[in-house]
């Protein structure tokens, strides 16, 4: 019964830091997505808890015990990769029974695996074809009945959606939780798709240069996000800067620029805090006149979005707003003055960092 | 005048890339051209480009046909996948190469070069080289070296394909502003069709080497000519069936002992058809309800994607999915009882392919 | 620069464009690969000639006799018959070293003293004897002794006795000669004529019979003081065997003597003798069990060290590269005497530095030592490059798998690189199969008179000088050697690509202890002391031994420059050429639209990768010299030519490999970025394979400058550097030779360098 444990896991490449004193528990038959942007050190992570690399420092637990210096082979796990990675030289079932055939296991039961194997994915009757006979999405699959047949309860999901193209990546991503929940297994997903880590994970954890920025439930990240660069990495966001004006015990008055004043829930900020309010699109709502809470703006731009529209609003405060509204409703025009509506409920207020909220929310 | 292509085919060895393709492109449109892997996508922008000769069919820039003009000679620029930044230049001599090859005046090139760098914002990183920049920092350098060559016309291979899905997010509206601002006529190819509706003003969607739809995102949306389109442009649930009647501003269809009510046809009584409804339009309602177009079911899974959550539900009718808002589905429990409903004008009726619908719908 | 940029400008239009790449194939083609393969057509059209000389029951014999001294030296005359007792005459004489009368002297007439005679009746025993004669004795000269030819035993004279200048005592002859050292003498012969200059001594002219071998002279008295006398004297052993001395003579006129001495005998030291077509087969047979084992061992050794390479990524990786580049660099006429110096049993050499193993004679054990240090980079440079170019997420993904690093490698990288080894095995083959410097230099310091293919075609090609119908055998030789080497080649390739090389069973418990622990520090360890001590040391130390205290005069090295500057212009005309032409070549491969023909002579281009050099130059001087189209006589330009043919390969590969690894879309995107297809090249592709092109020249350059096979093979009067120590090592000159070579080497190593430079900058 796989459970993974970090324990202030630090990994350096030369003077290069991938990951910095990581620490963090995944627990048995647990889907943990880890998400963050390119070079964030997400992938050294799981190659240190595969055992491809050796962690600089901390140490790595697997049911309790210290698996530092256990190679990968030996450490059963299921490991699925970006460049999925099949062996060319194999056809689909070669590669399906590689685990088996290289622990010599008998020839029923490489047999039974590999059958089990390829049915959880769809493929047995492609068992012949060999992998550049494949589109990328059914190789992928390959990949996963391949990582499947070492029959570990711990899968490591390396980026694997990245290769693919986005349609197939959204049919894919549904069928990966599907079969790890299905077959009970503990599953550490990477990837760089923020849609993609919320919608498989039990939790997923949000890393930045080699650190975990915060981790949770997916809807809390995307709803409750304690931190401004999971505010801004999981979703589209809004935010204004503003210092707190007034604050009592059920309200706190941000004044933004411009003499614009918002209402929210307040925080352990002081009176004269600078902070920043931090909204969803989809939790604006236009009205047509001045009502508490709203600020006045200018519809610069209207997106077609699919199932409904994105208004880009110039707020006075200066700042830009993004608003969608689901479709169908009164459409608005491009010029049209606006008052945009902000739910206290859904805006929430942090302290501005230091650095500035740019440095904070930059994805490269 | 921009572009035209006027019934070109191109074959490789056996495969079709591109099968009697004929597309208009406006001075300053945005074209997408939407596709899964292997619809001939990237072998119509290099067709344009001049970079392969098709086997039939004329290319026209600026009206005048240019089938017998080397790639140097044609006006456009394209803009390969991985970007094709020089590895031997800097961003400077990089962004400098087509003013470079033409021989221009130095000052005019330095003006130019200048102009460009600061517009892509890389005019304080003139002296790095394309490996010493991150993803988003070369997208930005293709461009002004595409830019600096007075081309007014780009085509983009997957311009976002390389980077990470946050920062596409940004940036494709970034690069459709830029492309609107300059007046510039682009082909832009993706597989992503959420990429497609956002940015697009006329989306071409190619399978097989053939268009299979051509409009503005919200006709390829809203009026899907094919299962295909339908559901390769935002998901969809289907049902195969007969129509039964017709109905005032309707059609009604028996699917497996199930009445849907559709959008009008044209198609006569008695034909076995197909209909479609899109995930997103479909709404979840707690518990059994009945009335037109409703389907109760099991509660499978909820899937959260941020915005959105895509809930699976099991019924007599089969496996449906919906998407609804996040602020909806948060009361919803995996094995509750639920009932989907869409309304009649979501509802797609269209002839049944003739290779069967799971044919058709393959994304790959 | 300016130059450059019209001839581009020119360049730019594309009906030039167009013509020059026709030129570019035409040239290949017809000057290259033509040459190279004409051999294979010479066979067809001289198979009568091959059928009499070679495969006909006739043998041929090496004969080889020691070097006349004689200041008025004009020619040997190679003499042999059935009949033991015979007489040198016109009859009995086979070949002719020098000018016969009347013809101009020969420089190398003298110092050929080695010569195959073919033709013989295989059933027959054949009695040689090679009689000097100097240009003042008009005809007749001096016979040697004889020998049969079962090489010593069974029938031999004495050695030659040398007569002394007859001196006047008081009105009576002195007459005086060697002492015999014959165990088994029997009596002087004296021999006495006062008519003829050049009489045949016989029953009429005996004078006297001495039997004590101590009583070394005689008295002839009462002699007519105006005529002339002449002498000459037999030495007789038991079995009745006679040897001649030089013929003296006496004249009592007051003016000064007449010069009527013919030359000091010359003694006939060896005969072997055998079928023609087996000293062929057997030499081919040496080359090829040389070429198998030396590959087989680098590839059980290269393997370990290109994975060392490319996958620990050692932080001294580069100069690890440079160390197992070492012998490309080094000419291998140099190598090869310094490894001979090395590892043989060097009968003629006593003074060795320390650190010598002296340990074998055996020349095929040598050549396998020696071939392992030749083709070591060749084997282990293609299975780096293949393994860099592989995934290594592949390994890691069978690992994950629960593969041991032994297991994954086995069944996953090895099935993967095939193509790689077949490269490195081809590779490794040929230059195995084509080295000809290093063996020759080799085999004469352990004075060992085997030869292998490449060293029979060099011996024999200086020898068909002198007998022409060595050409025929030559001919057959190289036919052979090309097809067997291309068969060869075929046989490895094809067991690489088809052979079932991972064996489906695993042993994971073994195969893990394999993985782990000291197996895989062991195996580096061997690697790398395999690198150090048998291809390292071996080629280093000549160093030592040029260092040791000689009294070698600087004036001795005046042979060297010349032939250094000879080797050195010839390899900066072949590498300038080969550059030109070849580099075209390699684009036209790589990127040509049209697959069929680029594929189609992709193939051809590397045709002449496996064609031994030695061959190749055969061939290639076959060529010329049976064509006159172009006339093209001069030896220094066909020797260009052969190294041309032999280095193209280099660039082209290099070139084309370049490419394909470098994106089209580079070039694409400078077209759309409005640069013409030259300024497309020039600023973009070329600076990117710029690398690989100057790798391709410097291997050019090291390779023609260390090149002897083809050279001898096309014109035994070409002095190159190699061919110079190979010369000076077969004539015992080690000394000289030890300090040449390290000479060349170091010039070698300084001329890369500068190459290295000079392309870098130009770039």
């Amino acid at each position: 019964m796989p459970r993974v444990e970090l324990r202030n896991v630090s990994k350096r490449f030369g003077k290069i830091v991938a990951v910095d004193t990581t620490n963090i528990t995944i627990e048995n038959g647990e889907y943990l997505s880890i998400v963050g942007p390119s070079g964030c050190g997400k992938t050294t992570l799981v190659k240190l808890i595969s055992g491809v690399w050796e962690p600089t420092e901390g140490e790595i637990l697997i049911d309790g015990k210290k698996v530092n210096k256990v190679p990968t082979e030996d450490r059963d796990l299921g490991y699925v990769f970006q460049s999925i990675a099949l062996f060319p030289h194999m056809s689909v079932w070669e590669n399906t029974i590689y685990s088996p055939y290289v622990k010599n296991k008998p020839e029923d039961e490489r047999q039974r695996i590999g059958e089990d194997s390829l049915r959880l994915v769809n493929l047995l009757e492609k068992k012949g074809l060999f992998p550049s006979q494949l589109s990328g999405g059914a190789q992928q699959k390959v990949g996963l009945a391949r990582a499947l047949s070492s029959k570990a309860k711990l899968l490591i999901l390396d980026e694997p959606l990245s290769a693919l193209d986005a349609r197939v990546r959204i049919d894919l991503r549904y069928e990966l939780r599907r079969l790890v929940k299905r077959l009970g297994l503990t599953a550490i997903h990477v990837t760089h798709d923020q849609e993609e880590a919320l919608s498989v994970a039990d939790r997923t954890v949000v890393m930045r240069k080699g650190r975990i920025v915060e981790k949770g439930s997916p809807r809390q990240l995307y709803e409750r996000p304690s931190h401004l660069f999971t505010a801004n990495f999981v979703g589209e966001a809004n935010f204004l800067e503003g210092n707190i004006k007034t604050k009592s015990e059920e309200w706190c008055s941000v004044e933004l620029r411009n003499q614009q004043f918002l209402s929210v829930h307040p925080t352990n900020a002081k009176v004269g805090d600078p902070v920043v309010l931090f909204i969803r699109p989809e939790n604006l709502r236009f009205c047509r006149e001045f009502k508490a809470n709203s600020l006045p703006g200018t519809v610069k731009e209207v997106q077609f979005m699919g199932s409904y529209l994105r208004y880009k609003v110039m707020l006075e405060t200066e700042e830009t707003a993004l608003v969608d509204l689901q479709i169908p409703h009164e459409r608005i025009n491009a010029g049209e003055r606006v008052m945009v509506e902000f739910d206290p409920i859904d805006t929430i207020m942090y302290e501005r960092p230091p650095e500035g909220l740019r440095e904070v929310l930059r994805l490269e | 005048m921009g572009l035209e292509l006027r019934k070109v085919s191109k074959k490789f060895g056996d495969v079709v890339a591109l099968s009697d393709v004929s597309v208009t492109v406006g001075t300053a449109e945005y074209v997408v051209i939407l596709g899964p892997t292997g619809a001939g996508k990237t072998t119509m922008l290099r067709v344009i480009a001049g970079l392969e000769d098709p086997d039939s069919g004329d290319i026209l820039i600026d009206g005048k046909r240019a089938n017998v003009l080397g790639p140097e000679e044609r006006g456009v620029v394209y803009l390969s996948q991985t970007y094709s930044l020089f590895p031997h230049m800097n961003v400077w001599k990089n962004t400098e190469f087509g003013p470079d090859v033409r021989d221009w005046d130095p000052k005019d090139k330095e003006r130019l070069v200048t102009e460009m760098l600061n517009l892509v914002r890389l005019q304080d990183r003139t002296a790095a080289y394309p490996s010493e920049l991150s993803g988003g920092m070369r997208q930005r350098n293709a461009l002004a070296r595409a830019l600096s060559t007075n081309v007014r016309t780009l085509l983009l291979d997957e311009p976002l394909r390389a980077l990470d899905a946050r920062l596409r997010l940004n940036l494709r509206t970034e690069l459709r502003k830029m492309s609107t601002d300059l007046g510039i006529t682009s082909l832009h190819v993706t597989h992503d069709q959420e990429e497609a509706i956002t940015i697009a003003d006329k989306i071409v969607v190619l399978r097989k080497g053939e268009i299979i739809q051509m409009g503005s995102p919200e006709e390829i949306f809203n009026n899907p000519v094919s299962p295909f389109v339908m559901h390769f442009v935002g998901e969809a649930n289907f049902f195969t069936g007969r129509i039964s009647s017709k109905e005032n501003g309707g059609t009604v269809l028996k699917c497996d002992g199930l009445a849907v009510h559709a959008r009008p046809t044209g198609l006569p009584t008695g034909s076995d058809v197909c209909v479609g409804i899109k995930t997103e339009e479909c709404s979840i309602h707690p518990g059994r309800k009945e009335g037109e177009n409703s389907l109760t079911g099991r509660l499978e899974r909820i899937l959260f994607l941020g915005r959105l959550t895509s809930l699976e539900i099991s019924s007599e009718y089969g496996d449906l999915k919906a998407k609804i808002p996040s602020r909806i589905s948060a009361t919803l429990k995996e094995g509750d009882e639920v009932t989907l409903q869409f309304g009649k004008n979501q509802a797609i009726v269209f002839p049944l392919p003739e290779d069967g619908l799971e044919k058709e719908l393959e994304v790959e | 620069m300016a130059l450059g940029k019209t001839i581009l400008d020119i360049l730019s239009k594309r009906k030039a464009v167009k013509g020059w790449y026709i030129f570019i194939v035409v040239f290949f083609l017809l000057l290259i690969l033509l040459p190279t393969v004409y051999v294979l057509g010479y066979v067809v059209t001289g198979w009568g000639d091959i059928s009499t000389h070679v495969l006909s029951d006739t043998d041929s014999s090496t004969v080889e006799w020691s070097e006349s001294e004689d200041a008025d030296f004009l020619r040997y005359e190679i003499h042999a018959s059935t009949d033991p007792d015979f007489y040198p005459d016109d009859s009995t004489l086979r070949i002719v070293i020098g000018p016969r009368n009347g013809e101009v002297s020969l420089n190398r007439a003298r110092t050929t003293t080695s010569i195959i005679v073919s033709g013989l009746d295989s059933k027959e025993d054949y009695f040689f004897r090679v009689r000097v004669v100097d240009n003042s004795s008009l005809g007749l000269g001096t016979v040697s002794n004889g020998k049969s030819e079962d090489d010593g035993n069974s029938w031999h004279t004495p050695p030659p006795l040398e007569l002394f200048l007859p001196q006047n005592e008081s009105g009576s002859i002195n007459l005086s000669w060697t002492i015999s050292e014959d165990l088994d003498f029997d009596a002087y012969e004296v021999y006495y004529s006062n008519q003829t200059n050049g009489f045949v001594p016989g029953i009429g002219t005996l004078n006297e019979t001495i039997n004590t071998t101590y009583q070394n002279w005689t008295l002839f008295e009462n002699l007519n003081v105006s005529e002339v006398h002449y002498f000459r004297v037999r030495v007789i052993d038991s079995d009745g065997h006679w040897s001649e001395s030089n013929q003296q003579c006496f004249d009592f006129g007051p003016g000064p003597p007449v010069d009527c001495a013919s030359p000091r005998p010359v003694t006939l030291e060896y005969v072997n003798s055998q079928s023609t077509l087996g000293t062929i087969v057997n030499a081919v047979v040496l080359s090829f069990v040389v070429a198998v084992v030396a590959t087989l061992i680098n590839f059980v050794v290269g393997l370990p060290l290109a994975w060392y390479l490319v996958r620990k990524k050692p932080r001294w990786k580069d100069s690890l590269d440079t160390l197992i580049d070492i012998p490309l660099a080094f000419p291998t006429a140099a190598t090869g005497f310094s490894a001979a110096l090395f590892w043989g049993i060097t009968p003629d050499i006593m003074d060795k530095p320390i650190g010598a193993l002296s340990l074998t004679s055996s020349p095929t054990l040598l050549l396998i030592l020696l071939m392992v240090v030749f083709s070591f980079p060749f084997m282990v440079r293609p299975l780096a490059s293949i393994l860099e170019e592989l995934d290594v997420e592949y390994e890691t993904v069978a690992r994950t798998c629960g593969a041991s690093r032994f297991t994954a490698a086995r069944t996953i990288t090895l099935p993967m690189f095939r193509a790689g080894l077949a490269t490195a095995v081809t590779l490794c083959l040929a230059k195995c199969i084509s080295e000809t410097g290093g063996v020759m230099a080799a085999l004469a310091v352990i004075s060992s008179r085997e030869v292998n293919a490449t060293a029979l075609i060099g011996t024999w090609k200086s020898a068909s000088v002198f007998n022409s119908s060595l050409v025929a055998g030559l001919a057959f030789l190289s036919f052979l050697l090309i097809l067997l080497a291309l068969l060869l080649i075929g046989i490895a390739k094809l067991i690489i690509m088809r052979a079932k090389l991972p064996i489906k069973k695993v042993w994971p418990v073994f195969e893990r202890r394999l993985s782990r622990g000291w197996v895989p520090k062991a195996k580096d360890v061997i690697a790398f002391l395999f690198l150090i001590l048998i291809v390292l040391l071996p080629a280093f130390y000549i160093f030592g031994y040029a260092a040791m205290p000689h009294d070698v005069e600087l004036a001795d090295l005046s042979g060297l420059w010349n032939s250094m500057a000879y080797s050195f212009l010839v390899a900066g005309i072949v590498t300038v050429i080969v550059l030109v032409i070849g580099v075209p070549m390699g684009i036209l491969i790589a990127r040509s639209k049209n697959k069929k023909i680029a594929s189609v002579l992709d193939v051809l281009a590397n045709i002449p990768f496996v064609v031994p050099t030695a061959a190749l130059g055969f061939s290639l001087g076959l060529f010329w010299s049976s064509q006159d189209v172009i006339p093209v006589t001069s030896g220094v330009a066909i020797i260009i030519m052969a190294h041309i043919a032999f280095t193209y390969p280099y660039v082209v590969r290099n070139v084309v490999g370049a490419l394909q690894q470098l994106s089209p879309e580079y070039e694409e995107t400078a077209r759309t970025l409005g640069a013409k297809p030259l300024q497309a090249f020039r600023r973009v592709t070329f600076p990117l394979i710029k690398m690989s092109i100057l790798s391709g020249a410097i291997m050019t350059f090291t390779r023609s400058l260390g090149e002897t096979g083809a050279t001898l093979a096309v014109s035994p009067e070409a002095i190159t550097a190699p061919v110079y120590i190979v010369s000076l090592i077969r004539e015992g000159s080690y000394h000289i030779a030890g300090i040449a070579s390290a000479i060349l080497i170091v010039f070698s190593f300084i001329a890369i360098l500068l190459l290295r430079y000079i392309i870098k900058r130009r770039g």
